[in-house]
């Protein structure tokens, strides 16, 4: 296990290795300049930014000292907001996203482990229908309407009951991560419900099922003990890079309910090409999806000795 | 240098303390704490894309006269539904709307207050020899067909813009009074036929059978959208040119602009300081916001005459001449002078809105009773 382990981890360095790489000769390759804006500068002030931020050096010598800082976990400062480091942005707005992200999963992996075995276990049958109908649509529909609708609705909540049930937008309190946790985590909710459904429909039909029941086991200790672990192998598998998707994709949930997660500094990071918050946020995210799947595959190792053995 | 005092109203000339500068280890300006204050708030917590929270300033010269105790920005973010639903909610003062939050405004019956925030939108023409709308009677046929009333009152229809009809906008002030009222925009008016007759000179002059098509390089934000396929349709429609529309995110569409990769583009331009000049030297051939390289010896005498001279009636001369100019050699197409609409709790009192400065400014606000 352990020979598995820093396999995969050395694995995982270099994948953050290109990662890193790849980023850096992509966002150089992107037409426009870090450094221009709306009003034209001068070519001396030009010239001292250029110099602040490095830019003055050959491409390749950037390449190796971004390494060599990122290395050292410096990320530099950000081009765009006044003096302040990448560090502190990753820092400061990461655990939010981070929260919002694990409730989301949490809701989202609940109600798709549950909803998929129901969906299994009454198969072709009006709780099935019903629940796969709702799963069509949270698969279908993007999450930035969830998000307004979800918005709307409480503040027509909080106009019809005269106080504030829950807060419509802000963050800091419980009551701020409820609905956007929830907005947030239908997608994947609903994916995992399909993937959980069509792992339990096989399981449902195995040969070790019928032999439990078979023994005479009640169903609710063939449902637990032999069907719902063996079929939630498969969730357990996506449910690593969902973590990673669902926190590091949760930019509009976090625009529309003014959440101050690490999502809008990384997209408008691309839109403004601030160097350096690019390459913190790609590389920070990059090593956490990667961190996830070697967790996931870790676990279920765990759960699936088999994975072991191989 | 007759506008030198406003110059100095200018953020950018704003003085900074160099101890307190340098002791911040290059951090000045990252948070609430790396920040001077001698205006009569002091921001006193600054969570990042989170929450802004301003107090009097128990030290201002003037404080007897701040009635605001604090100001409070507990939510920060740029969806305008978003805003609109938190002022609804009733947990802001102030809410900015756009087209999309428009209709649901007027929905709730609530008043409306608007301003101009002072800036100019117009469509930028690349005068380098080797584009097409270096010709100048190109750039006539579609200034003729171009009509900003309709794209402001039928195309994108918020309250607030006005129709651009000068680069010099409506706010700014002459020798006496409003600088446009003292010297009115050229008379522009829509004419097909000389439109088409000017196409068809060009067409002469550059030797062509037919027009190849234009590129218009643009923003990719709805309003952009919503303008350039207005015009690409209303080219098509009257002069039968074809407009290709090169849609750019924000540092694409700038660098595409400096590197003169277009034909025409969706520009604008707003004021930094309160003096003409901040529009009227913007085509002088060595400005490096003229992106579109205009380059006309007698605009840029103008421009040094503005410059030079301390009698006012002398500048705002040479402004007038620089606006006749600019219509006249058609060097860009003024679409609108931008206005924001808002809507505002009737209990908060006395912002002060304005074009150039600071901006909503608070210093007089105050909360009464309704």
């Amino acid at each position: 296990m352990l020979a598995y382990t820093l396999k995969r981890l050395v694995q995982g360095v270099i994948t953050v290795w290109f990662i890193a790489t790849a980023t850096f000769i992509a966002m150089h390759n992107v037409p426009g300049d870090p450094l221009s804006n709306d009003k034209a500068v001068s070519p001396e002030i030009r010239k001292n930014l250029e110099e602040k931020y490095g830019l003055d050096k050959p491409v390749m010598e950037q390449y190796l000292i971004y390494m060599g800082n990122m290395l050292e976990g410096d990320f530099g400062i950000s081009f765009t907001q006044q003096n302040r480091r990448v560090n502190d942005i990753i820092r400061e707005h990461f655990p939010v996203s981070a929260i919002l992200g694990i409730l989301a999963i949490v809701f989202a992996a609940l109600g798709g482990i549950l909803w998929g075995a129901l969906t299994a276990l009454y198969r072709n049958k009006l709780p099935d229908v019903i629940i796969m109908f709702l799963v069509i649509l949270g698969i279908s529909v993007p999450s930035f309407v969830f998000a307004a609708l979800g918005q709307l609705t409480l503040v027509n909540v909080n106009a019809l009951l005269g106080f504030t049930l829950l807060p419509v937008a802000g963050w800091g309190s419980v009551g701020h991560m409820i609905v956007p946790s929830l907005v947030l985590g239908l997608g994947t909710m609903a994916f995992l419900t399909r993937l959980m459904r069509s792992s339990m429909l096989e399981v449902v039909t195995s040969d070790y099922v019928r032999t439990a029941r078979s023994k005479g086991l009640p169903p609710t200790r063939i449902f637990l003990k032999h069907q719902l672990r063996n079929a939630v192998l498969p969730v357990i598998t996506v449910l690593g890079p969902s973590i990673a998707a669902i926190t590091t994709g949760g930019f509009v949930v976090e625009l529309v309910f003014a959440i101050p997660g690490l999502g809008r500094y990384f997209v408008q990071a691309v839109q403004q090409l601030d160097y350096t918050v690019i390459m913190g946020t790609t590389v920070f995210y990059g090593a956490f999806l990667v961190f996830m799947v070697i967790l996931v595959d870790l676990i279920y190792g765990w759960v699936d000795p088999r994975v072991r053995l191989e | 240098m007759s506008y030198f005092d406003k110059l100095m109203a200018f953020s950018t000339y704003l003085p900074i303390r160099e101890a307190f500068f340098n002791s911040r280890n290059g951090r000045y300006g990252a948070d609430a704490e790396d920040l001077l204050y001698n205006g009569p708030f002091t921001m006193t917590r600054w969570v990042h894309g989170a929450h802004i929270r301003f107090e009097k300033n128990e030290l201002y010269w003037d404080k007897d006269r701040i009635r605001l105790n604090v100001i409070d920005m507990p939510y920060i973010t740029s969806d305008s539904n978003a805003v609109l639903n938190l002022f609804k909610d009733g947990k802001i003062a102030v809410a900015g709307l756009d087209a999309e939050t428009l209709d649901n405004a007027l929905e709730q019956r609530w008043h409306l207050n608007r301003f101009n925030d002072g800036s100019v939108f117009f469509l930028e023409f690349n005068h380098r020899p080797e584009r097409l709308t270096h010709n100048l009677n190109l750039r006539k046929a579609l200034q003729l067909v171009t009509d900003p009333g309709e794209l402001v009152f039928k195309v994108m229809k918020l309250p607030g813009n006005l129709p651009g009809e000068s680069l010099f906008p409506v706010w700014l002030r002459g020798v006496d009074g409003p600088f446009r009222q003292e010297y009115p925009a050229p008379q522009h008016r829509v004419d097909f036929d000389a439109a088409r007759r000017h196409l068809e000179l060009a067409k002469q002059e550059l030797g062509l059978a037919e027009m190849p098509a234009l590129v218009m390089l643009t923003g990719d934000n709805p309003i952009s959208n919503k303008q350039s396929e207005y015009f690409q349709n209303v080219f098509k429609k009257t002069l039968g040119i074809d407009v290709k529309i090169d849609k750019q995110i924000f540092k694409q569409r700038l660098a595409k602009m400096t590197s003169g990769q277009f034909d025409m583009v969706m520009a604008g331009w707003g004021p930094d300081f309160d003096d003409p000049l901040t529009f009227g030297d913007l085509f002088s051939s060595w400005n490096a916001n003229n992106r579109g390289r205009y380059n006309n010896p007698e605009l840029d005498r103008q421009v040094r005459i503005a410059q030079a001279s301390l009698d006012p009636k002398t500048r705002m001369d040479a402004f007038a001449e620089i606006q006749r100019i600019i219509y006249e050699d058609a060097v860009i197409l003024t679409h609108y002078e931008r206005g924001v609409v808002y809507v505002r709790d009737p209990r908060l009192q006395g912002v002060v809105r304005r074009a150039v400065g600071t901006d909503p400014d608070y210093t007089n606000a105050s909360i009464v009773d309704s």
